[in-house]
Protein backbone atom coordinates (compact mmCIF):
# COMPACT_ATOMS: atom_id res chain seq x y z
CA UNK A 1 0.00 0.00 0.00
CA UNK A 2 1.42 3.21 -0.95
CA UNK A 3 -0.20 5.25 1.48
CA UNK A 4 1.36 5.79 4.75
CA UNK A 5 -0.61 4.86 7.80
CA UNK A 6 1.34 7.26 9.98
CA UNK A 7 0.44 10.71 8.21
CA UNK A 8 -1.26 10.12 5.05
CA UNK A 9 0.96 10.75 2.75
CA UNK A 10 1.36 9.40 -0.61
CA UNK A 11 5.41 8.21 -0.81
CA UNK A 12 6.55 7.09 -4.10
CA UNK A 13 9.66 5.56 -5.99
CA UNK A 14 10.22 6.23 -9.68
CA UNK A 15 13.28 3.53 -10.25
CA UNK A 16 14.97 2.72 -13.83
CA UNK A 17 17.66 2.23 -15.56
CA UNK A 18 20.06 5.35 -16.71
CA UNK A 19 19.08 7.38 -19.90
CA UNK A 20 15.50 5.91 -19.27
CA UNK A 21 13.93 9.03 -18.62
CA UNK A 22 12.96 8.97 -14.57
CA UNK A 23 13.55 12.69 -13.83
CA UNK A 24 11.19 13.22 -17.08
CA UNK A 25 8.47 11.23 -15.91
CA UNK A 26 8.65 12.07 -12.50
CA UNK A 27 8.80 15.90 -13.06
CA UNK A 28 5.55 15.88 -15.19
CA UNK A 29 3.83 13.62 -13.16
CA UNK A 30 4.90 15.96 -10.45
CA UNK A 31 3.36 18.86 -12.38
CA UNK A 32 0.75 17.33 -13.26
CA UNK A 33 -0.60 15.88 -10.13
CA UNK A 34 0.10 19.26 -8.40
CA UNK A 35 -2.00 20.70 -11.33
CA UNK A 36 -4.56 18.03 -10.04
CA UNK A 37 -4.78 19.83 -6.44
CA UNK A 38 -2.32 17.35 -4.31
CA UNK A 39 0.96 19.11 -2.70
CA UNK A 40 3.73 17.44 -4.32
CA UNK A 41 7.43 17.40 -3.38
CA UNK A 42 9.86 15.83 -5.37
CA UNK A 43 13.09 14.19 -3.77
CA UNK A 44 16.11 13.31 -6.31
CA UNK A 45 18.05 10.77 -5.31
CA UNK A 46 21.45 11.26 -7.41
CA UNK A 47 24.04 12.89 -6.99
CA UNK A 48 24.22 14.70 -10.44
CA UNK A 49 21.07 16.67 -8.84
CA UNK A 50 19.34 16.88 -12.05
CA UNK A 51 15.47 15.49 -10.78
CA UNK A 52 14.12 19.25 -10.30
CA UNK A 53 15.77 21.24 -12.97
CA UNK A 54 12.48 21.76 -15.00
CA UNK A 55 10.55 21.87 -12.03
CA UNK A 56 12.76 24.86 -10.71
CA UNK A 57 13.93 25.97 -14.45
CA UNK A 58 18.10 25.10 -13.19
CA UNK A 59 19.95 22.95 -11.58
CA UNK A 60 19.85 23.62 -7.70
CA UNK A 61 22.10 23.50 -4.86
CA UNK A 62 21.71 19.76 -2.88
CA UNK A 63 20.89 18.99 0.62
CA UNK A 64 24.28 17.35 1.33
CA UNK A 65 26.33 20.57 -0.27
CA UNK A 66 24.24 22.46 2.64
CA UNK A 67 24.88 20.69 5.21
CA UNK A 68 28.41 19.46 4.91
CA UNK A 69 30.39 20.62 7.88
CA UNK A 70 27.50 21.98 9.95
CA UNK A 71 25.39 21.21 12.78
CA UNK A 72 21.81 21.05 10.66
CA UNK A 73 18.95 22.53 11.81
CA UNK A 74 15.54 23.10 9.90
CA UNK A 75 16.80 26.27 8.67
CA UNK A 76 19.29 24.87 7.02
CA UNK A 77 17.30 22.21 5.40
CA UNK A 78 14.87 24.69 4.36
CA UNK A 79 17.37 26.35 2.72
CA UNK A 80 17.73 24.12 -0.07
CA UNK A 81 14.05 23.06 -0.35
CA UNK A 82 12.79 25.17 -3.41
CA UNK A 83 9.34 25.96 -4.53
CA UNK A 84 9.09 25.09 -8.52
CA UNK A 85 6.20 25.31 -10.96
CA UNK A 86 3.19 25.41 -9.40
CA UNK A 87 4.33 25.42 -6.02
CA UNK A 88 5.92 22.02 -5.95
CA UNK A 89 8.44 21.57 -3.50
CA UNK A 90 11.68 20.03 -4.91
CA UNK A 91 14.70 19.07 -2.63
CA UNK A 92 17.94 17.65 -4.23
CA UNK A 93 19.66 15.16 -1.57
CA UNK A 94 23.13 15.62 -3.73
CA UNK A 95 26.07 13.53 -2.44
CA UNK A 96 29.83 13.30 -3.12
CA UNK A 97 32.25 14.85 -5.97
CA UNK A 98 32.35 12.52 -8.97
CA UNK A 99 34.99 9.50 -8.40
CA UNK A 100 34.66 10.13 -4.51
CA UNK A 101 33.20 8.42 -1.75
CA UNK A 102 29.88 6.46 -1.39
CA UNK A 103 26.74 8.10 -2.88
CA UNK A 104 24.26 5.68 -1.56
CA UNK A 105 25.46 6.99 2.31
CA UNK A 106 24.81 10.58 1.03
CA UNK A 107 21.22 9.80 -0.20
CA UNK A 108 20.77 8.09 3.06
CA UNK A 109 21.83 10.75 5.27
CA UNK A 110 19.78 13.06 3.37
CA UNK A 111 16.60 11.13 3.76
CA UNK A 112 16.97 11.03 7.02
CA UNK A 113 17.40 14.22 7.87
CA UNK A 114 14.66 14.97 5.85
CA UNK A 115 12.31 12.15 7.76
CA UNK A 116 13.92 13.57 11.32
CA UNK A 117 13.11 17.00 10.99
CA UNK A 118 9.62 15.99 9.90
CA UNK A 119 9.89 18.04 6.47
CA UNK A 120 7.06 16.08 4.45
CA UNK A 121 4.81 16.92 7.00
CA UNK A 122 5.59 20.29 8.00
CA UNK A 123 5.40 21.18 4.63
CA UNK A 124 1.46 19.56 4.38
CA UNK A 125 2.77 17.30 1.35
CA UNK A 126 0.63 15.04 0.39
CA UNK A 127 2.48 13.21 -2.19
CA UNK A 128 6.22 12.65 -2.34
CA UNK A 129 8.32 11.56 -5.39
CA UNK A 130 11.09 9.99 -4.83
CA UNK A 131 13.64 10.04 -8.16
CA UNK A 132 16.25 7.60 -7.68
CA UNK A 133 19.41 7.44 -9.56
CA UNK A 134 20.10 4.53 -11.89
CA UNK A 135 19.54 1.05 -11.55
CA UNK A 136 19.61 -0.24 -7.84
CA UNK A 137 22.93 -1.87 -8.07
CA UNK A 138 24.31 -1.78 -4.42
CA UNK A 139 22.67 -1.03 -0.97
CA UNK A 140 23.41 2.56 -1.07
CA UNK A 141 20.22 3.09 -3.69
CA UNK A 142 17.84 1.25 -2.26
CA UNK A 143 17.97 3.35 1.13
CA UNK A 144 14.55 4.94 -0.47
CA UNK A 145 12.47 1.13 -0.49
CA UNK A 146 14.27 -0.41 2.14
CA UNK A 147 14.27 1.98 5.45
CA UNK A 148 9.86 2.68 4.28
CA UNK A 149 10.61 5.75 2.90
CA UNK A 150 8.46 4.25 -0.11
CA UNK A 151 6.96 2.09 0.01
CA UNK A 152 5.39 2.21 -3.28
CA UNK A 153 7.47 1.72 -6.78
CA UNK A 154 7.65 2.24 -10.10
CA UNK A 155 9.77 0.76 -12.15
CA UNK A 156 10.62 2.85 -15.68
CA UNK A 157 10.69 0.65 -18.82
CA UNK A 158 11.29 0.76 -22.58
CA UNK A 159 10.18 -1.92 -24.58
CA UNK A 160 14.16 -2.61 -25.60
CA UNK A 161 15.38 -6.05 -24.59
CA UNK A 162 18.16 -4.94 -22.57
CA UNK A 163 16.12 -2.95 -20.58
CA UNK A 164 13.68 -5.23 -19.80
CA UNK A 165 16.58 -7.32 -18.34
CA UNK A 166 18.35 -4.44 -16.61
CA UNK A 167 14.92 -3.87 -14.88
CA UNK A 168 15.60 -7.61 -13.43
CA UNK A 169 18.11 -5.76 -10.42
CA UNK A 170 15.60 -3.90 -9.08
CA UNK A 171 13.19 -7.10 -9.43
CA UNK A 172 15.82 -9.17 -7.30
CA UNK A 173 16.21 -6.28 -5.09
CA UNK A 174 12.54 -6.18 -3.88
CA UNK A 175 12.12 -9.81 -3.84
CA UNK A 176 14.96 -9.85 -1.70
CA UNK A 177 13.95 -7.01 1.00
CA UNK A 178 10.45 -8.55 0.75
CA UNK A 179 12.00 -11.65 2.19
CA UNK A 180 13.89 -10.27 4.81
CA UNK A 181 10.62 -8.53 5.67
CA UNK A 182 10.63 -5.02 4.67
CA UNK A 183 7.27 -3.61 3.39
CA UNK A 184 7.87 -2.79 0.15
CA UNK A 185 6.53 -3.65 -3.45
CA UNK A 186 6.24 -2.29 -7.18
CA UNK A 187 2.71 -0.83 -8.12
CA UNK A 188 3.16 -0.60 -11.59
CA UNK A 189 5.18 -0.42 -14.53
CA UNK A 190 5.46 2.58 -16.48
CA UNK A 191 6.45 2.05 -20.26
CA UNK A 192 8.69 5.05 -21.36
CA UNK A 193 8.55 4.38 -24.67
CA UNK A 194 11.24 4.45 -27.24
CA UNK A 195 9.06 4.08 -30.18
CA UNK A 196 9.96 0.84 -31.02
CA UNK A 197 7.13 -1.41 -33.17
CA UNK A 198 4.46 -2.84 -31.30
CA UNK A 199 6.66 -1.74 -28.17
CA UNK A 200 3.15 -1.59 -26.13
CA UNK A 201 2.80 -5.55 -26.35
CA UNK A 202 5.93 -6.57 -26.00
CA UNK A 203 5.60 -4.54 -22.16
CA UNK A 204 2.24 -6.13 -21.77
CA UNK A 205 3.64 -9.35 -22.48
CA UNK A 206 6.89 -8.60 -20.22
CA UNK A 207 4.64 -7.42 -17.42
CA UNK A 208 2.27 -10.10 -17.30
CA UNK A 209 4.70 -12.72 -17.70
CA UNK A 210 6.39 -11.50 -14.11
CA UNK A 211 2.80 -10.66 -12.92
CA UNK A 212 3.35 -6.71 -12.19
CA UNK A 213 0.98 -4.48 -14.19
CA UNK A 214 1.82 -1.61 -16.58
CA UNK A 215 0.44 1.48 -15.10
CA UNK A 216 0.65 3.56 -18.14
CA UNK A 217 2.74 3.72 -21.84
CA UNK A 218 3.54 7.04 -22.15
CA UNK A 219 4.44 7.91 -26.24
CA UNK A 220 7.77 9.06 -27.35
CA UNK A 221 6.88 12.85 -28.19
CA UNK A 222 9.50 15.32 -29.51
CA UNK A 223 7.71 17.86 -27.17
CA UNK A 224 9.53 16.42 -24.31
CA UNK A 225 12.56 17.67 -26.22
CA UNK A 226 11.19 20.62 -26.69
CA UNK A 227 10.51 21.55 -23.47
CA UNK A 228 13.55 20.56 -21.21
CA UNK A 229 15.52 22.92 -23.98
CA UNK A 230 13.26 25.65 -21.97
CA UNK A 231 14.11 23.92 -18.64
CA UNK A 232 10.36 23.18 -18.33
CA UNK A 233 8.15 20.28 -17.93
CA UNK A 234 6.12 19.66 -20.48
CA UNK A 235 3.03 20.06 -18.44
CA UNK A 236 4.17 23.68 -17.98
CA UNK A 237 5.33 24.55 -21.03
CA UNK A 238 3.07 23.11 -23.62
CA UNK A 239 -0.18 22.80 -21.26
CA UNK A 240 -2.26 21.95 -24.14
CA UNK A 241 -0.06 19.67 -25.87
CA UNK A 242 -0.85 15.41 -27.00
CA UNK A 243 2.07 14.82 -24.55
CA UNK A 244 0.86 16.52 -21.52
CA UNK A 245 -3.12 15.02 -21.54
CA UNK A 246 -0.82 12.16 -21.36
CA UNK A 247 1.36 12.66 -18.27
CA UNK A 248 -2.23 13.80 -17.01
CA UNK A 249 -3.69 10.16 -17.47
CA UNK A 250 -0.57 8.75 -16.03
CA UNK A 251 -1.07 10.52 -13.05
CA UNK A 252 -4.73 10.00 -12.81
CA UNK A 253 -3.77 6.63 -12.99
CA UNK A 254 -1.35 6.89 -10.02
CA UNK A 255 -3.77 8.50 -7.89
CA UNK A 256 -5.95 5.76 -8.54
CA UNK A 257 -3.90 3.63 -7.21
CA UNK A 258 -4.12 4.75 -4.10
CA UNK A 259 -5.48 1.67 -1.79
CA UNK A 260 -4.01 -1.11 -4.54
CA UNK A 261 -1.50 -3.58 -3.12
CA UNK A 262 1.74 -3.14 -4.78
CA UNK A 263 3.18 -6.36 -6.14
CA UNK A 264 6.40 -8.74 -6.01
CA UNK A 265 7.28 -10.09 -9.16
CA UNK A 266 6.59 -13.39 -9.66
CA UNK A 267 9.32 -14.68 -11.20
CA UNK A 268 12.98 -13.39 -12.88
CA UNK A 269 12.78 -13.71 -16.37
CA UNK A 270 16.02 -14.76 -18.58
CA UNK A 271 17.56 -12.60 -21.31
CA UNK A 272 16.93 -15.82 -23.11
CA UNK A 273 12.56 -15.28 -22.12
CA UNK A 274 13.11 -11.50 -22.57
CA UNK A 275 14.32 -12.18 -26.32
CA UNK A 276 11.54 -14.58 -26.99
CA UNK A 277 8.66 -12.34 -26.00
CA UNK A 278 10.59 -9.09 -28.36
CA UNK A 279 10.96 -12.31 -31.06
CA UNK A 280 7.03 -12.34 -31.44
CA UNK A 281 6.77 -8.92 -32.58
CA UNK A 282 9.49 -8.73 -34.98
CA UNK B 1 50.82 -6.86 -15.19
CA UNK B 2 53.33 -5.72 -18.17
CA UNK B 3 53.49 -2.16 -19.31
CA UNK B 4 53.25 -3.21 -22.74
CA UNK B 5 49.35 -4.09 -22.38
CA UNK B 6 47.14 -1.09 -23.42
CA UNK B 7 44.63 -0.53 -20.81
CA UNK B 8 41.71 1.63 -21.65
CA UNK B 9 38.84 2.59 -19.78
CA UNK B 10 35.38 3.78 -21.51
CA UNK B 11 32.98 5.72 -19.58
CA UNK B 12 29.81 7.78 -20.08
CA UNK B 13 26.34 8.00 -19.20
CA UNK B 14 23.73 5.42 -18.69
CA UNK B 15 22.53 4.17 -22.24
CA UNK B 16 24.70 6.46 -24.20
CA UNK B 17 25.98 3.08 -25.63
CA UNK B 18 29.21 1.93 -24.27
CA UNK B 19 28.66 -1.47 -24.20
CA UNK B 20 27.89 -1.35 -27.56
CA UNK B 21 30.98 0.53 -28.89
CA UNK B 22 33.11 -1.35 -26.53
CA UNK B 23 32.33 -4.96 -28.25
CA UNK B 24 32.38 -3.97 -31.73
CA UNK B 25 35.97 -1.71 -30.63
CA UNK B 26 36.89 -5.23 -29.05
CA UNK B 27 36.12 -7.22 -32.59
CA UNK B 28 38.07 -4.31 -34.25
CA UNK B 29 41.06 -4.77 -32.57
CA UNK B 30 41.18 -8.55 -32.70
CA UNK B 31 41.05 -8.63 -36.21
CA UNK B 32 44.27 -6.01 -35.74
CA UNK B 33 45.89 -8.30 -34.55
CA UNK B 34 45.44 -7.66 -30.82
CA UNK B 35 44.74 -9.38 -28.30
CA UNK B 36 41.88 -8.15 -26.82
CA UNK B 37 40.50 -8.54 -22.87
CA UNK B 38 36.96 -7.18 -22.32
CA UNK B 39 36.09 -6.80 -18.72
CA UNK B 40 32.43 -5.43 -17.85
CA UNK B 41 32.66 -3.26 -14.94
CA UNK B 42 28.90 -3.49 -14.04
CA UNK B 43 26.70 -5.78 -11.70
CA UNK B 44 24.40 -6.03 -14.31
CA UNK B 45 26.89 -7.98 -16.14
CA UNK B 46 25.82 -7.59 -19.44
CA UNK B 47 28.92 -5.78 -20.92
CA UNK B 48 29.97 -8.91 -23.05
CA UNK B 49 26.74 -10.45 -24.21
CA UNK B 50 27.10 -9.73 -28.02
CA UNK B 51 30.63 -10.97 -27.69
CA UNK B 52 28.91 -14.64 -26.47
CA UNK B 53 26.02 -15.03 -28.76
CA UNK B 54 24.13 -12.40 -27.33
CA UNK B 55 23.80 -14.66 -23.82
CA UNK B 56 24.93 -12.97 -20.25
CA UNK B 57 27.84 -14.48 -19.01
CA UNK B 58 26.94 -17.77 -16.99
CA UNK B 59 29.74 -17.15 -14.20
CA UNK B 60 31.19 -13.50 -12.93
CA UNK B 61 33.77 -13.24 -10.65
CA UNK B 62 32.26 -12.06 -8.06
CA UNK B 63 29.67 -14.69 -7.58
CA UNK B 64 32.30 -17.52 -8.12
CA UNK B 65 34.30 -16.21 -5.51
CA UNK B 66 31.40 -16.04 -2.64
CA UNK B 67 30.13 -19.69 -4.03
CA UNK B 68 33.49 -21.35 -5.19
CA UNK B 69 36.08 -19.09 -4.07
CA UNK B 70 38.95 -17.78 -6.52
CA UNK B 71 42.62 -19.36 -6.93
CA UNK B 72 44.82 -18.78 -10.06
CA UNK B 73 43.18 -22.36 -11.78
CA UNK B 74 39.75 -21.03 -11.20
CA UNK B 75 39.60 -17.63 -12.00
CA UNK B 76 40.04 -18.93 -15.53
CA UNK B 77 36.88 -20.45 -15.32
CA UNK B 78 34.85 -17.14 -15.40
CA UNK B 79 36.80 -15.97 -18.44
CA UNK B 80 35.62 -17.26 -21.37
CA UNK B 81 36.72 -17.22 -25.02
CA UNK B 82 34.04 -14.75 -27.15
CA UNK B 83 33.85 -13.73 -30.99
CA UNK B 84 37.14 -14.36 -32.62
CA UNK B 85 38.67 -15.66 -29.59
CA UNK B 86 38.23 -12.14 -27.40
CA UNK B 87 38.66 -12.99 -23.91
CA UNK B 88 35.60 -12.01 -22.00
CA UNK B 89 35.21 -11.30 -18.24
CA UNK B 90 32.29 -10.02 -16.09
CA UNK B 91 33.15 -8.23 -12.28
CA UNK B 92 29.53 -8.98 -11.19
CA UNK B 93 28.58 -7.13 -8.19
CA UNK B 94 27.31 -7.72 -4.63
CA UNK B 95 23.44 -8.91 -4.35
CA UNK B 96 20.95 -6.44 -5.60
CA UNK B 97 20.38 -3.62 -2.87
CA UNK B 98 23.00 -5.37 -0.73
CA UNK B 99 26.64 -4.18 -0.31
CA UNK B 100 28.70 -1.81 -2.15
CA UNK B 101 29.25 -2.16 -5.99
CA UNK B 102 32.36 -0.43 -6.48
CA UNK B 103 33.98 -2.63 -3.94
CA UNK B 104 33.04 -5.65 -5.85
CA UNK B 105 34.37 -4.31 -8.73
CA UNK B 106 37.91 -3.66 -6.93
CA UNK B 107 38.21 -6.76 -5.89
CA UNK B 108 37.62 -8.74 -9.05
CA UNK B 109 40.08 -6.44 -10.95
CA UNK B 110 42.36 -7.19 -8.18
CA UNK B 111 41.95 -10.82 -8.92
CA UNK B 112 42.63 -10.27 -12.80
CA UNK B 113 45.95 -9.01 -11.94
CA UNK B 114 47.40 -11.07 -9.04
CA UNK B 115 46.66 -14.01 -11.26
CA UNK B 116 48.14 -12.34 -14.15
CA UNK B 117 45.12 -13.21 -16.70
CA UNK B 118 46.82 -11.10 -19.00
CA UNK B 119 50.23 -12.68 -19.26
CA UNK B 120 49.18 -16.44 -19.14
CA UNK B 121 46.68 -15.23 -21.60
CA UNK B 122 48.84 -13.54 -23.73
CA UNK B 123 46.43 -10.67 -23.92
CA UNK B 124 47.77 -7.04 -25.13
CA UNK B 125 44.66 -4.53 -25.17
CA UNK B 126 42.46 -4.70 -22.19
CA UNK B 127 39.32 -2.96 -22.31
CA UNK B 128 37.19 -1.97 -19.36
CA UNK B 129 33.43 -1.14 -19.54
CA UNK B 130 32.72 0.89 -16.77
CA UNK B 131 29.06 0.84 -15.09
CA UNK B 132 27.08 4.53 -16.35
CA UNK B 133 28.87 8.04 -14.49
CA UNK B 134 31.42 7.57 -12.00
CA UNK B 135 28.83 9.15 -9.18
CA UNK B 136 30.96 7.79 -6.54
CA UNK B 137 34.46 6.45 -5.14
CA UNK B 138 33.43 2.81 -6.33
CA UNK B 139 33.20 3.22 -10.35
CA UNK B 140 36.41 5.12 -10.38
CA UNK B 141 37.86 1.96 -9.18
CA UNK B 142 39.10 0.97 -12.71
CA UNK B 143 41.45 4.80 -13.05
CA UNK B 144 43.27 3.45 -9.96
CA UNK B 145 47.00 2.62 -10.02
CA UNK B 146 48.26 -0.09 -12.05
CA UNK B 147 44.44 -0.12 -13.96
CA UNK B 148 43.20 1.93 -16.94
CA UNK B 149 45.20 5.51 -16.84
CA UNK B 150 43.57 6.12 -20.61
CA UNK B 151 39.92 7.06 -20.28
CA UNK B 152 37.71 7.74 -23.04
CA UNK B 153 34.62 9.54 -22.49
CA UNK B 154 31.54 8.46 -24.83
CA UNK B 155 28.86 10.74 -25.02
CA UNK B 156 26.20 12.35 -27.50
CA UNK B 157 24.70 15.73 -28.44
CA UNK B 158 22.01 15.27 -25.65
CA UNK B 159 22.68 17.84 -22.61
CA UNK B 160 22.12 14.71 -20.04
CA UNK B 161 25.31 13.21 -21.95
CA UNK B 162 27.05 16.07 -21.88
CA UNK B 163 27.05 16.59 -18.61
CA UNK B 164 28.05 13.61 -17.38
CA UNK B 165 30.71 13.33 -19.50
CA UNK B 166 32.02 16.21 -17.53
CA UNK B 167 31.46 14.94 -13.98
CA UNK B 168 33.83 12.44 -15.35
CA UNK B 169 36.22 14.90 -16.44
CA UNK B 170 35.44 16.38 -12.24
CA UNK B 171 36.74 12.83 -11.32
CA UNK B 172 39.80 12.44 -13.53
CA UNK B 173 40.73 16.28 -12.81
CA UNK B 174 40.35 15.39 -8.90
CA UNK B 175 42.37 12.25 -9.43
CA UNK B 176 44.78 14.31 -11.29
CA UNK B 177 45.39 16.72 -8.94
CA UNK B 178 45.88 14.05 -5.98
CA UNK B 179 49.09 12.35 -7.70
CA UNK B 180 46.96 9.73 -10.01
CA UNK B 181 48.41 9.15 -13.59
CA UNK B 182 45.03 8.76 -15.00
CA UNK B 183 44.07 10.74 -18.04
CA UNK B 184 41.37 11.40 -20.59
CA UNK B 185 42.22 10.37 -24.30
CA UNK B 186 39.72 11.18 -25.80
CA UNK B 187 35.62 11.43 -26.66
CA UNK B 188 33.92 9.26 -28.95
CA UNK B 189 31.07 10.53 -29.81
CA UNK B 190 28.44 8.14 -30.61
CA UNK B 191 25.73 10.51 -31.90
CA UNK B 192 21.92 10.16 -31.52
CA UNK B 193 21.25 11.88 -34.39
CA UNK B 194 20.68 15.36 -32.94
CA UNK B 195 20.76 18.53 -34.77
CA UNK B 196 25.20 19.35 -36.12
CA UNK B 197 25.95 16.76 -33.30
CA UNK B 198 29.60 16.68 -34.63
CA UNK B 199 30.03 20.71 -34.51
CA UNK B 200 28.54 20.97 -30.69
CA UNK B 201 30.84 17.68 -29.80
CA UNK B 202 33.70 19.55 -31.36
CA UNK B 203 32.86 22.39 -29.26
CA UNK B 204 32.37 20.59 -26.46
CA UNK B 205 35.89 18.83 -26.23
CA UNK B 206 37.44 22.07 -27.16
CA UNK B 207 35.88 23.46 -23.72
CA UNK B 208 37.72 20.15 -22.09
CA UNK B 209 40.64 20.10 -23.55
CA UNK B 210 39.79 16.98 -24.92
CA UNK B 211 40.22 15.61 -28.81
CA UNK B 212 37.37 13.71 -30.74
CA UNK B 213 38.72 9.69 -31.27
CA UNK B 214 35.85 9.38 -33.28
CA UNK B 215 32.26 10.26 -34.60
CA UNK B 216 30.09 7.14 -34.45
CA UNK B 217 26.87 7.72 -36.76
CA UNK B 218 23.57 5.77 -35.72
CA UNK B 219 22.55 3.13 -37.23
CA UNK B 220 20.25 0.46 -37.41
CA UNK B 221 22.22 -2.36 -37.70
CA UNK B 222 23.50 -1.79 -34.37
CA UNK B 223 20.20 -3.17 -33.17
CA UNK B 224 19.84 -5.42 -36.11
CA UNK B 225 23.43 -7.22 -35.24
CA UNK B 226 22.38 -7.49 -31.38
CA UNK B 227 18.77 -8.85 -32.48
CA UNK B 228 21.03 -11.61 -33.97
CA UNK B 229 22.77 -12.15 -31.09
CA UNK B 230 26.19 -9.93 -32.25
CA UNK B 231 28.22 -7.35 -33.13
CA UNK B 232 27.93 -5.17 -36.38
CA UNK B 233 31.55 -6.01 -36.79
CA UNK B 234 30.36 -9.80 -37.06
CA UNK B 235 27.08 -9.99 -38.51
CA UNK B 236 27.67 -7.17 -40.89
CA UNK B 237 31.27 -6.95 -41.60
CA UNK B 238 31.10 -5.01 -44.86
CA UNK B 239 28.46 -2.52 -43.81
CA UNK B 240 29.78 1.30 -43.39
CA UNK B 241 29.10 0.67 -39.97
CA UNK B 242 31.97 -1.79 -39.31
CA UNK B 243 34.50 0.55 -41.24
CA UNK B 244 33.34 3.32 -38.88
CA UNK B 245 34.80 0.72 -36.00
CA UNK B 246 37.24 -0.13 -37.51
CA UNK B 247 38.30 3.68 -38.06
CA UNK B 248 38.17 4.07 -34.36
CA UNK B 249 39.86 1.55 -33.54
CA UNK B 250 42.88 2.78 -35.66
CA UNK B 251 42.23 5.77 -34.03
CA UNK B 252 42.73 4.42 -30.71
CA UNK B 253 45.64 2.45 -31.46
CA UNK B 254 47.43 5.64 -32.82
CA UNK B 255 46.32 8.03 -30.26
CA UNK B 256 48.61 9.17 -27.61
CA UNK B 257 46.83 12.17 -26.32
CA UNK B 258 46.57 12.03 -22.28
CA UNK B 259 44.90 15.29 -20.89
CA UNK B 260 44.18 16.40 -17.70
CA UNK B 261 40.58 17.84 -18.40
CA UNK B 262 39.25 21.39 -17.79
CA UNK B 263 35.34 20.58 -16.78
CA UNK B 264 33.12 23.24 -17.27
CA UNK B 265 30.22 24.52 -15.59
CA UNK B 266 26.58 23.11 -16.66
CA UNK B 267 25.67 26.62 -18.24
CA UNK B 268 28.37 26.59 -21.17
CA UNK B 269 26.92 23.26 -21.90
CA UNK B 270 23.70 24.69 -22.56
CA UNK B 271 25.63 27.86 -23.97
CA UNK B 272 26.58 25.04 -26.64
CA UNK B 273 23.65 23.56 -27.17
CA UNK B 274 21.77 26.67 -27.85
CA UNK B 275 24.53 28.05 -30.00
CA UNK B 276 23.99 24.53 -32.41
CA UNK B 277 20.57 23.92 -31.91
CA UNK B 278 18.32 26.84 -31.50
CA UNK B 279 15.20 26.63 -33.16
Amino acid sequence: MGQDAKNGIRMIAIYGKAGIGKSTVSSNLSAALSTMGEKVMQVGCDPKRDSIATLCGKLMPTLLDEVRGKIVGLKEIESVIFKGYNDILGIECGGPSPGKGCAGKGVDLALELLSRFNIFEKKGASFVIFDVLGDVVCGGFSKPMRSGYAKEMYQVVSGEVLTLYQANSIFKAVTRLSDLGVEVGIAGLINNMRGMKDEEKIVEDFASAIGIPVTYHIPRSKTVQDAEFDGKTVIEAYPESEQADRYRELAKKIQDNKDKPTHIPRNILSLGEIWEIAAKYV
Amino acid sequence: MGSDVRQIALYGKGSCGKSTVAVNLAVALQRMNRKVLQVGCSPKVDSTCFLLGGKIQSDNILEFYREKGIDEKKIFEVIKEGTDGIWCAEAGGPAPAEGCAGRGTALALDFIKKYDVAGKLGIDFIIYDVIADVVCGGFAQPMREGYAKEIYLVANGELMSLYSANNICLAVQELAKSGAEVRIAGIINNMRGVVKEKELMQEFGRLLGVGIVGNIPRSELVSQSEAKGGTVMEKFPDSPQASEYRNLAKAILDNTERTIPTPVELSSIMGILRKYQAL
